[in-house]
């Protein structure tokens, strides 16, 4: 992705986005499971079910049976598509200035919160479990100063690295902070 | 009867195309890159299109007054084919 063409709501005019994050692709494709699989027993359904009972699926049968079908991959499309929505748009911004969490938490709920380097105080970095561990990915916790206790990455790829790079960031804002106030 | 079917029919396509709709928005809207979002909704919006048609289709094909005055068809028709196969 070209993050010089990533747009978000209240995207500052000078800001430059330095890293965008997505829920890690196990983590998709295990909410997208369900659909997914129902998809696959419907095809299967399809192409089985006619060998075993032909008379059901010819003439006006055939239409009767074809249109439950379509309708429920119809469902199923749509199903497929609220899901995606609802996880592929979890996404986590880092700028040259904050962190932007921007979260879809049902169907007319979105979220966004920022947190500015400033106010960090203590990243963790968490990889639990076995298919975590071995595709690498996990949760980054950000402890801040401010109301709002810590600021979380929810099963973002490779926790260690963005954990560095907000630490490097947020490093490098409280030098700048120094070097104003001295 | 059938009038009333198609009456369901078209509560349930509005249904569809309204959260089609909610879907559209949202990939539009909040998708980090134009190209990105353009290709999602070019996806979705094809195949959906595709089985809104198809589904249509085959519901103003189907002989509902017909299917409904004589349920028994589908029976029949599974009775004649377990027993041929006995």
């Amino acid at each position: 992705m070209n993050l010089s063409t990533v747009r978000f709501p209240g995207k500052h005019d000078r800001e430059q986005v330095i890293a965008v994050y997505h829920r890690h692709w196990f983590d998709i494709l295990s909410n997208l499971f369900v659909p997914a699989f129902l998809t696959v027993t419907l095809l299967l359904g399809a192409l089985i079910a006619p060998s075993l009972a032909p008379l059901l699926f010819t003439g006006e049968n055939g239409m009767f049976f074809g249109f439950i079908e379509n309708s429920l991959h119809l469902f199923l499309w749509l199903y497929l598509f609220l899901v995606w929505v609802d996880v592929y748009f979890d996404v986590w911004i880092v700028t040259d200035e904050r962190v932007v969490n921007i979260e879809q938490k049902d169907l007319f709920t979105r979220r966004t919160s920022e947190l500015r380097f400033s106010r960090v105080q203590d990243v963790t970095s968490e990889v639990q479990g076995i298919i975590p561990s071995i595709l690498n990915y996990g949760d980054v916790y950000i402890q801040t100063a401010g109301e709002q206790a810590r600021f979380i990455f929810h099963n973002v790829p490779d926790p260690v690295t963005i954990k560095d790079l907000v630490m490097k960031l947020a490093q490098r804002r409280r030098r700048e902070i120094g070097e104003e106030n001295s | 009867m059938t009038r009333i079917l198609t009456l369901f029919y078209l509560i349930l396509f509005l249904g569809v195309g309204l959260t089609s709709a909610y879907v559209v928005y949202h990939i539009l809207r909040y998708s980090l890159s134009k190209r990105q979002a353009v290709l999602t909704v070019g996806l979705f919006g094809s195949v959906l299109l595709f089985l809104l048609a198809t589904n249509a289709l085959f519901f103003f094909r189907i002989d509902w007054d017909g299917m409904l005055s004589n349920p028994s068809a589908l029976h029949r028709a599974y009775g004649a084919h377990s027993s041929s196969g006995y």
